[in-house]
């Protein structure tokens, strides 16, 4: 369903200038502390490139003693010229390194967020990168190039985002044109040259994301293309053969989202050049490669070909190939800024371009691409090395403000407002009650102000924890929260599932964390205090605007937080007391058979199902709802202590440091 | 920098776009980004930068910023040992150090990052390694009056800087001192300037390469020369560019256009070097183009530049360089950006023979008393001599660094010596001075030929006043009327040399409004649809009007005796179209004049 998509911020806004380093990731952490909480993560900047080693180095010094990773740094066992260098430390990086890597960043999001806790989570909505010598001359440079981006489609993965925007690299080297053939025009010759290095960088884009295989495209085509641009026909049998054969890499998130820079220098200058990378790219690669649509670039785009219309339109020129090639589908992402008639520095939006005619469209195709299978549902706000977080604030909220202008929005009041102003999504509802709350966190003989700083201590922390696990807190209900995973967020239900089960695992220690913090967890707290939680699937609507903005809505919103009550077994059942001595239980919840269903085996915990006639002893459930679709199960076991984590890769962490 | 109401002051704004100014002890270097001598090297250049201003610098906001120079050599340029440098250049704001702090805002350079590493030069006293390009605001004293200085708000606000009057200066890039730099650096920082006014778009060196590199293929185009071999793009910026050539470029992609000015020693019958005359003439050109906001890119020999100390001690280095390369590269000619000048005012700034003589208070007479030069002329006042230059202002990219000033006389010297050498065979530029002017895409007919023109369409027009019967037609009687309110004699007025022609480089729209209350010779005369007009307004140096009695008059109201208007582009100096009407002449789109006989009557000139 078509939708207002979220706007995000490219960290790359700040590059780190010297006597502003409060922290090495600047970009990110200055933008989370005003509250801005949907980022495109910028990988890679030099200046980062030693908290990220420090990141991974700190988590291997928390491995388990004994472990053969424990300890180990980059510097002890790379050279500099690795660490020095983004292109060659991101290439460096092992799977195990990346895991590590997104933990850190997904804790720092969590940590530095300034913004309000109940809304959209803070999160990662893309990641971008630059590693132009993908199509480069130099063999070894390619190669580097190649797993720089392999590496980060997996550290997209592992931060919750699907899409990875890059970009093609050069147009030419300055060792060209030193064997252009007898006879053969210049023009013709640059065209050549232009067809080489987009088949290289089909073949570059095909090594990402098949990287077990060689792939070959017979002579013939491959001249064919170059000396005619003769494209292969959808219809035609596929010219490329894999070796191996079969085998195919699964097509789906994350994705590569091809950039076009304009100018003469760069090899993807607009539309027809990507589409011509599509084209040639094999059938394994081509779902995996988008187009990402930088807003300033377009306005830009020109062939430089000797006849060109002059540079106007250029946008709509585009928009018009777009849909006349059908690749609106293509679209994976969106930049916005602006630029003058040049490609200088990025601007704000409206600065030399205009909401009409020059935005509009695009921003209402933005608008009509959310919510689609392969779409990120943003529009990144690109401002590279801009430095000026009052101007950043300033582009963010022009571009939301032309975004809900684009979506034509009617008066709220209308009966066509309430279908077009809420999205709807299915996925985890999460509701979460703090037991005892009032007589606990504000109890008699503390004054309302500290009553109110233990609440706000402990629900932020809750927040906090949820958002940990890339949920999203909707709804603050005086002593708890509703809160809503997306399987969107995730790769599948089923990782969605266990990151609502893992944030649940955590929330009574995330609380409890939250309120020694402040001094406010003593012995009664932890004698009275614990947490009631249901989880649910269901479909929720959330309006993206209007007076009900970020909060959650729906008959099932309701029946998650009726299912709280269940969460607290009936007292007649006296079995579910634990006997003395073992620890007591933090943490009751319901869960619905759809979640249980993805997490049971995982789960460390053991569930009892509670039949309807249990349900029945509790208050204010809807039993006829219940009783048609929902099994409820109940989990009583108490927390067993949590066992460090093991990392994936950590054996390829290992090998690489020795 | 006291002055609250300054809006640059923000640029003081440091580390934090929050804080005011910090220490003052920040401020006197780049230590934040660099270090140690890479840091004092840096420092240096920006001083060296600023040689025409005078003034030592007080360094304000200073942060990474994008920069297209930079972007575009990191794409391209396959990358020794580090495969990625920093993405992004270092922008250093710049005031002038009024005692312990900030005075005027000077504007910002763009600095390559910490650790960069230049391949083909070490650090020399013209080198700029650090240095990618600059937006300065003229020196103070250029803003004096006599001073004309083309600058524009348009190349600080596309990056983002609050607009204020600029003028780039671009430096070379690693690759330094290699043949198509300063034809690249000299056409950009000319394109910067009119972006604003013409939609032009400004090139980086990798561009024009590639450009320059198809440029000069099999001509499919008539103003594209061959290159005499196979080369590579990179080979090819080695070769250089002339002129021509770079007018291609900025044709084929850069949304501008030009014309190309020649001025050749005929007047020598051994065709070695130009006469007075003949300079005058280049000079004329170079004013008319100036003066219309057309910069102008200039071929000049470097040794002539160079001042006399400096000189002598490079001509030692060259008897000391037994390999010639010192040689070699001190003859070589590059190409500067002449983008002001200064009102000829004094006889020690021009030749003698220049032809100045105007008595008006303020100007300071050429000739002597008795109205004389010293070659024993007769003179006559003409006033638009005097609006020569006697100084002209070059963005010099090799060796003289921004808004250097040196005389017209040895500006003409240095570009003659330029082509010194020349065959023309291979590019057709023969000896003289060759000049190209940049305008918007439209622009081709260029000054040289638009004076031709209308001297030739006035010089048909006296020959008619001097006839017995001449065809009845307004132009003839409108200049009659002029004449006669002017109070002309035929004896001064038989000659075209004798008249004064101002060139103007109009819109569609300024020929209208300019030139109201005049009308066309020809009520239904072609319309046009070009947007951008050559206007010549022919007057006469003496011209002297008749007031009725005290009234008071504007000097608007000097209206010309009549106007010739030629579009833009409605001629080429490269066809052979143009070549033959050369010989011929080309009649004017439209000619205005004023109802004879009161030619000052509803002027809005």
């Amino acid at each position: 369903m078509p939708g207002q998509p979220d706007v995000s911020l490219i960290t790359s806004w700040h590059a780190g200038s010297p006597g502003m380093q409060d922290h090495p990731l600047l970009g990110l952490v200055q933008a989370l502390r005003k509250g801005i909480g949907v980022v495109d993560l910028y990988f890679l900047s030099h200046q980062e490139i030693p908290w990220y080693m420090d990141a991974v180095e700190r988590a291997l010094a928390r491995q388990e003693p004994g472990s053969p990773v424990r300890g180990l740094t980059f510097r002890d066992t790379l050279p500099p010229a690795d660490y020095g260098c983004p292109l060659r430390f991101a290439a460096a990086l092992t799977p195990g390194d990346i895991t590590l890597i997104a933990e850190a960043l997904l804790d720092l999001m969590v940590r530095e967020y300034g913004g309000r806790l109940v809304g959209p989570r803070p999160r990662f909505a893309a990641l971008a990168t630059y590693w132009p010598l993908i199509t480069d001359d130099h063999v070894q440079y390619r190669d580097l190039s190649i797993k720089a981006v392999r590496n980060s489609l997996l550290l997209a993965e592992a931060l919750g985002c699907r899409h990875v925007e890059i970009v093609g690299g050069s147009a030419f080297s300055l060792t060209d044109g030193g064997d252009i053939p007898e006879g053969l025009s210049r023009d013709d010759y640059a065209r050549r040259v232009r067809r080489r290095r987009i088949l290289r960088l089909a073949r570059s884009l095909t090594r990402v994301v098949d990287p077990a295989a060689e792939w070959t495209l017979p002579e013939d085509a491959a001249r064919a293309w170059e000396e005619n641009g003769t494209v292969k026909n959808a219809d035609e049998p596929e010219v490329w053969r894999r070796n191996p054969p079969g085998g195919d890499p699964p097509n789906e998130a994350p994705w590569l989202c091809l950039e076009m820079e304009p100018g003469a220098a760069f090899l993807i200058r607009h539309v027809k050049d990507y589409h011509h990378v599509h084209q040639w790219l094999p059938p394994a690669a081509r779902p995996r490669v988008l187009l990402n649509i930088d807003l300033a670039h377009m306005f830009l785009a020109r062939t430089g070909d000797p006849g060109e219309p002059p540079e106007t339109h250029a946008g709509e020129r585009q928009l018009n190939y777009l849909k006349a090639h059908e690749l609106e589908s293509h679209i994976g992402h969106f930049h916005c800024s602006d630029h003058a008639r040049t490609h200088a520095s990025d601007l704000c939006p409206g600065s030399y371009h205009f909401y009409r005619p020059d935005y509009e469209p695009w921003l209402k195709l933005a608008w009509r691409l959310t919510g689609g299978p392969r779409f990120s549902n943003a529009v990144a706000v690109e401002m590279e090395a801009c430095s000026d977080i009052h101007e950043i604030q300033r582009a963010i909220g022009r571009t939301q403000s032309w975004l809900k202008l684009a979506g034509e929005a009617p008066a709220e009041t209308s009966e066509t407002s309430e279908t077009t102003s809420l999205s709807v999504k299915s996925g985890i509802i999460m509701a979460v009650d703090i037991v005892n709350s009032t007589s606990v966190l504000a109890r008699e003989g503390v004054n309302p102000e500290k009553g109110a700083l233990r609440i706000d201590a402990a629900v932020s922390a809750l927040c906090r924890k949820i958002h940990a696990h890339r949920g999203s807190v909707y709804s603050f209900t005086g002593d708890g929260v509703v809160a809503f995973f997306d399987p969107s967020h995730f790769t599948d239900d089923a990782a969605c599932a266990h990151a609502a089960l893992k944030a649940n695992d955590g929330l009574f220690a995330a609380m409890r964390d939250g309120l020694q913090a402040r001094g406010f967890f003593g012995d009664l707290e932890a004698r009275e205090l614990a947490l009631r939680t249901s989880l649910l699937r269901g479909a929720v609507r959330i309006p993206d605007h209007g007076h009900l903005r970020h909060q959650v809505l729906g008959a099932d919103v309701i029946i998650a937080c009726r299912l709280l009550t269940a969460a607290e077994p009936p007292p007649a059942r006296g079995t579910r007391k634990p006997s003395p001595g073992t620890p007591k239980q933090s943490t009751f919840t319901v869960i619905s058979h759809a979640i249980h269903a993805h997490v049971r085996r995982a789960s460390r915990w053991e569930w009892n199902q509670l039949s309807v006639e249990m349900l029945k002893q509790f208050k204010g459930l809807n039993w006829a709802l219940l009783e048609e679709s929902l099994t409820a199960l109940y989990q009583w076991q108490p927390h067993p202590p949590i066992p460090p984590r093991p990392v994936k890769g950590l054996k390829k962490v290992r090998d690489r440091r020795r | 920098m006291g002055e609250h109401v300054d809006p640059y002051r923000r640029y003081l704004h440091y580390p934090h776009a929050t804080d005011g100014a910090a220490k003052s002890s920040q401020h006197v270097d780049l230590s934040d980004f660099y270090t140690g001598a890479e840091n004092e090297g840096v420092c240096r250049e920006v001083t060296r930068l600023l040689t025409a201003f005078q003034t030592e610098v007080y360094y304000g906001q200073r942060h990474y910023a994008a920069c297209p120079a930079w972007r575009d050599e990191l794409t391209v340029q396959s990358p020794d040992g580090e495969p990625a440098p920093r993405r992004f250049a270092i922008r250093v704001h710049l005031f002038e150090r009024r005692g312990g702090e900030a005075g005027r805002y000077l504007g910002f350079v763009s600095l390559r990052p910490p650790g960069f590493v230049p391949r083909d030069r070490g650090e020399g006293d013209s080198a700029f390694n650090y240095i990618i390009d600059a937006e300065l605001t003229a020196p103070k004293h250029m803003q004096r009056p006599r001073y004309h200085v083309l600058n524009t708000t348009a190349a600080s606000a596309r990056l983002g800087v609050v607009p204020f009057r600029s003028s780039v200066y671009s430096c070379p890039g690693p690759n330094a001192d290699r043949g198509s730099t300063c034809a690249h650096l000299a056409v950009s920082q000319a394109l910067h300037l009119i972006m604003g006014r013409f939609a032009c778009r400004p090139i980086s060196q990798i561009e024009f390469d590639w450009h320059l590199w198809r440029a000069t293929a099999a001509p499919t185009r008539p103003d594209w020369v061959a290159a005499p071999e196979s080369q590579s793009i990179g080979k090819m910026g080695r070769r250089g560019a002339n002129l021509r050539e770079a007018l291609a470029v900025v044709r084929a992609s850069c949304n501008g256009g030009g014309y190309r000015m020649a001025v050749e020693p005929r007047e020598d019958p051994a065709g070695l070097s130009l006469s007075i005359a003949e300079k005058n003439r280049a000079a004329r050109y170079l004013t008319d183009s100036l003066a219309n906001g057309l910069p102008v890119v200039a071929v000049v020999r470097t040794d002539h530049l160079l001042p006399p100390a400096k000189r002598r001690e490079m001509e030692a280095e060259v008897e000391r360089d037994p390999s010639g390369d010192t040689a070699k590269r001190l003859r070589a000619p590059h190409c500067v950006l002449v983008l002001g000048m200064h009102l000829l005012h004094s006889g020690e700034e021009a030749w003698p023979e220049y032809g100045l003589a105007w008595r008006e208070p303020g100007v300071i007479p050429l000739e002597d008393e008795k109205g004389e030069t010293g070659a024993g002329e007769s003179r006559e006042q003409r006033e638009d001599r005097a609006e020569l230059p006697g100084r002209v202002i070059i963005h010099d990219t090799l060796t003289k660094g921004p808004f250097y000033e040196c005389l017209i006389s040895d500006f003409l010297n240095a570009a003659e010596a330029a082509y010194r050498d020349s065959q023309g065979l291979d590019d057709g530029e023969c000896r003289g001075v060759h000049l190209l002017a940049l305008g918007p895409r439209e622009l081709s007919l260029g000054v040289p030929e638009l004076r031709e023109y209308a001297e030739k369409t006035l010089k048909t027009y006296l020959v008619g006043l001097r006839e017995k019967d001449p065809v009845p037609s307004p132009a003839l009687e409108t200049l009659r009327a002029y004449m006669g309110a002017c109070d002309l004699s035929p004896g001064e007025t038989s000659s075209p040399d004798q008249w004064r022609l101002v060139c103007r480089f109009t819109g569609s729209t300024e020929v209208d409004t300019r030139y109201r209350g005049m009308r066309p010779e020809v009520e239904e005369s072609p319309t046009s649809t070009a947007p951008y007009f050559w206007a010549v307004e022919i007057r006469h140096p003496r011209a002297r009007r008749k007031r009725p009695a005290n009234l008071f008059m504007a000097p608007a109201e000097l209206a010309p005796a009549m106007v010739l208007v030629w579009e833009s582009g409605q001629e080429d100096a490269d066809t052979a179209v143009a070549t033959a009407r050369a010989l011929e002449g080309l009649p004017p789109l439209r000619i205005l004049h004023f109802p004879p006989p009161s030619p000052c009557q509803d002027s809005q000139m």
